[in-house]
């Protein structure tokens, strides 16, 4: 009678922790949270996009995408997304092309080549029941918790409640188009800061390795759908990137900046003014290779 | 494996089933069982201690015996001295070894006197303080002829280091905990509704307040110059919470998780925030080790000093307070922190007649409420200012502390709090969970009631698990304080 009891508690439990996962990541899917829910949600305006900006912070704050508009006469989408990484970035890639969104040229804002999971992958665990390609990565790394994930949906919304959680129950009580740092247009941009209190940033060299296994398949994958591919390297403080090779569609501007701190938010992220600058200089030359 | 992670869930949920249905036949085949888990429990940290956990329960077992079947007293007297030196011995060698050596080189150096000694690389071995402390008492009370000596190995291993209690006690009395064992446990309703309650509220006030409030209070203990003097405040009193909701909510897991067992452990905690003297706030908080020092290392000297009238017995209260301080860590912080709790007894001491009476007397009956009131908020505040240095690194750094709180230039600047929209998240999550732990205990404390009765339907247990699935703070998962003593 106890164990019958409980057992039935147990089921209604469960029951209601599905219940309630389901409906959060349907939620979360829906609205326009992170760039992980537009990719899902806004399939329309990916799809009437000409270029789709892929990238992580760098990505997010260096371009304008009106003045990108302006110049070229094409549509631009900002899917960058901060704490993000190549991986990710590949992930986005799979999630738009099987949902049949093919741009003209996708723009690879690359700063460097971290391995593993990047923190943000987290606002991609709703996807969890629904995406194959998601299970394929998450299931690669903690594989306890993966299945925890999935077995008890409600799990990942308890644990990243901050991240998940509460911007979702805000987006579906309070504000519908609520954007968690990006505008419209999937931009964002940091303010002018006092030079005084910003890092120099190191005098260094960094190389980047083109045939990296995430590179290389993100290239081919753009390739097998008829999309061009520009690899972009976005300005940075006293640094300099490299590439240990280059077949033509790296555009380096890394060092274009060199030491004006007049142009960056910190050493790796150009602020507003920078911005508005580098939005030219990039249209120039994307004008020349389109 | 911690208690607050999903392997540990695994873990619970298989050795229930085998307990519970594989292994239930009789009382030793539950033994038996429960003490194969717990090996495997302590062998996730690290398998090469268990070498030494077994051997001190053989050496300590055997001991027993011979003092139980000594008739001389000297040689009784021998016997036990043998064992109980041999544990402290031990465990002085693992955790006070380095600790001594390098604060007397310190010593030695501040004189001008360089030393060539190099200190070496020992690793702690977990639970070890309180694995000796379980050692000891049986030892003490076979001595003191409170209880014979028993003849099962399995039975004294098990009571050592059943896996609920091994890593952060409470610490058992053999008094208590052995009876438990000799006969074959069954599986009682009241078990499994109380062990629930006291899993699930033990659950949320580790992983909802003190999870939370700790991540706050790791930046400020960090950076104390960047805060200013209320935030510096704040931050002392949400450690005092933090590390209550933590070590409190470790061992209402660790009751309910034994409950679920079969097996009742000692309270631990018994709402210590609301006490209105140090006295009880010392017959509410960490109760086990409390009654421990009490019976072991109060008494004995307060009975050899009985000659030196209340200057005596404040000596033996002092005296016994540095020894919970040295126990809790190899840091003189801890040592300082034990000092202070001395030095709050002093005033009754001081005073005479009602005054010194009160400290015998654990609870001050009556009283107009605002006089509670103020009782009660001397004494948080007392234990939160020697938690400052519980907190700290060094002595020092508690007091630069200190010095921060009162000469600041900043007063009020709580926005350092706040710097990004995650901590503002994580911190009122932290507070509106403390506010709901304290308001419940509370309620409990004034009705004269217990954490196992407060989740007594399953409407409330889903209203927990509802709150934790919204203020926990699962992703900043911070060890249980008391691991590493």
């Amino acid at each position: 009678m106890l164990a019958k009891r409980w057992l039935v508690f147990a089921i209604v439990v469960y029951v209601l922790q599905f219940a309630i996962g389901q409906i959060l990541d349907y939620s979360f899917l829906k609205s326009e949270i992170y760039k992980s829910a537009v990719i899902n949600s806004q399939v329309e305006k990916l799809t009437n996009s000409d270029i789709l900006i892929f990238g992580g912070s760098n990505g997010l704050v260096s371009f304008d995408n009106r003045i990108l508009e302006e110049r070229t006469h094409k549509e631009v989408y900002n899917l960058s997304e901060d704490d993000t990484n190549l991986k990710l970035h590949l992930l986005q890639l799979k999630l738009i092309l099987n949902r049949g969104i093919k741009p003209e040229r996708i723009i690879l804002v690359i700063g460097s080549m971290e391995e593993g999971l990047s923190r943000n992958f987290l606002r991609y665990l709703p996807y969890l029941s629904h995406d194959e390609f998601v299970n394929n990565d998450f299931q690669k790394f903690s594989k306890l918790e993966f299945q925890a994930f999935k077995i008890f949906p409600i799990f990942k919304w308890a644990k990243y409640n901050n991240d998940l959680l509460y911007p979702t129950l805000y987006s579906m009580f309070l504000n519908k188009n609520y954007h968690h740092r990006f505008d419209t247009n999937g931009d964002y941009e940091y303010p002018v800061v006092s030079a005084e209190t910003m890092e120099n940033g190191i005098n260094q060299k960094v190389e980047l390795n083109y045939l990296d296994s995430n590179l290389l398949e993100f290239k081919n994958l753009c390739l097998q759908n008829g999309i061009a591919l520009s690899i972009v390297n976005t300005p940075f403080l006293n640094k300099e990137i490299t590439w240990n090779e280059d077949r033509g569609d790296v555009m380096n501007f890394s060092s274009v900046f060199g030491s004006n701190t007049n142009l960056f938010y910190d050493a790796a992220h150009i602020n507003k003014n920078g911005k508005l600058l580098f939005s030219n200089i990039f249209a120039d030359s994307l004008i020349k290779v389109m | 494996m911690l208690f607050n992670s999903l392997a540990f869930l695994i873990f619970l949920v298989v050795a229930l089933f085998l307990h519970w249905i594989v292994f239930s036949k009789t009382a030793k085949w539950q033994n038996l069982f429960l003490l194969a888990a717990s090996f495997g429990f302590y062998s996730f940290w690290d398998w090469r201690f268990l070498f030494l956990l077994l051997f001190s329960i053989s050496f300590v077992f055997l001991i027993g015996i011979r003092i139980d079947k000594t008739e001389s007293e000297k040689a009784r007297r021998v016997w036990m001295i043998f064992g109980v030196f041999t544990s402290i011995g031990i465990l002085f060698f693992f955790k006070y070894y380095n600790f001594f050596l390098s604060s007397f080189l310190d010593f030695a150096e501040s004189f001008g006197l360089k030393l060539e000694v190099r200190l070496w690389k020992i690793i702690l071995p977990i639970a070890i303080s309180f694995y000796t402390f379980h050692g000891i008492s049986y030892l003490l009370d076979i001595y003191h002829k409170k209880i014979k000596s028993t003849s099962s190995w399995l039975n004294y291993a098990l009571f050592v280091s059943y896996f609920p209690l091994l890593v952060a006690g409470p610490i058992e009395r053999a008094t208590h905990l052995l009876p438990q064992l000799k006969d074959k446990r069954r599986l009682k309703a009241s078990d499994v509704s109380e062990g629930i309650s006291l899993i699930l509220w033990g659950f949320f006030k580790k992983v909802a307040v003190a999870d939370s409030l700790g991540s706050v209070v790791n930046l400020v203990f960090e950076n104390t110059g960047n805060y200013s003097s209320v935030g510096l405040v704040l931050a002392a009193v949400m450690f005092a919470v933090q590390i209550y909701a933590d070590f409190s909510g470790y061992t209402d897991i660790a009751r309910g998780v034994s409950r679920l067992f079969g097996i009742e452990l000692l309270l631990n905690f018994n709402f210590p925030f609301f006490s209105r003297s140090i006295t009880e706030f010392w017959s509410r908080w960490h109760i086990s080790l409390s009654s421990f020092l009490n019976d072991y290392v109060f008494l004995p000297l307060a009975l050899f000093f009985r000659n030196r009238g209340k200057w005596g017995i404040y000596f033996s209260i002092f005296l016994t307070f540095l020894i919970s301080g040295f126990w809790h860590g190899a840091g003189w912080n801890y040592v300082f922190w034990g000092v202070l709790h001395g030095l709050f007894y002093l005033p009754y001491f001081l005073g005479k007649g009602k005054k010194l009476k009160s400290i015998y007397g654990n609870k001050i009956k009556g009283g107009s409420w605002i006089g509670n009131l103020l009782s009660r908020l001397s004494v948080f505040g007392l234990v939160v200012c020697a938690m400052i240095f519980f907190r700290s690194e060094t002595i020092q750094a508690g007091f630069t502390y200190f010095g921060n709180i009162f000469f600041n230039s900043k007063w009020l600047a709580l926005n350092e709090f706040i710097k990004t929209g995650t901590h503002a998240v994580i911190l009122i999550k932290g507070i509106l969970a403390s506010l709901i732990v304290l308001s419940m205990e509370y309620l409990l404390f004034r009705s004269n009631s217990r954490v196992e009765n407060l989740l007594n339907s399953k409407l409330k247990i889903l209203g927990v698990l509802l709150l934790l699935f919204v203020l926990g703070s699962f992703e900043n998962s911070i060890e249980f304080i008391y691991f590493q003593f």
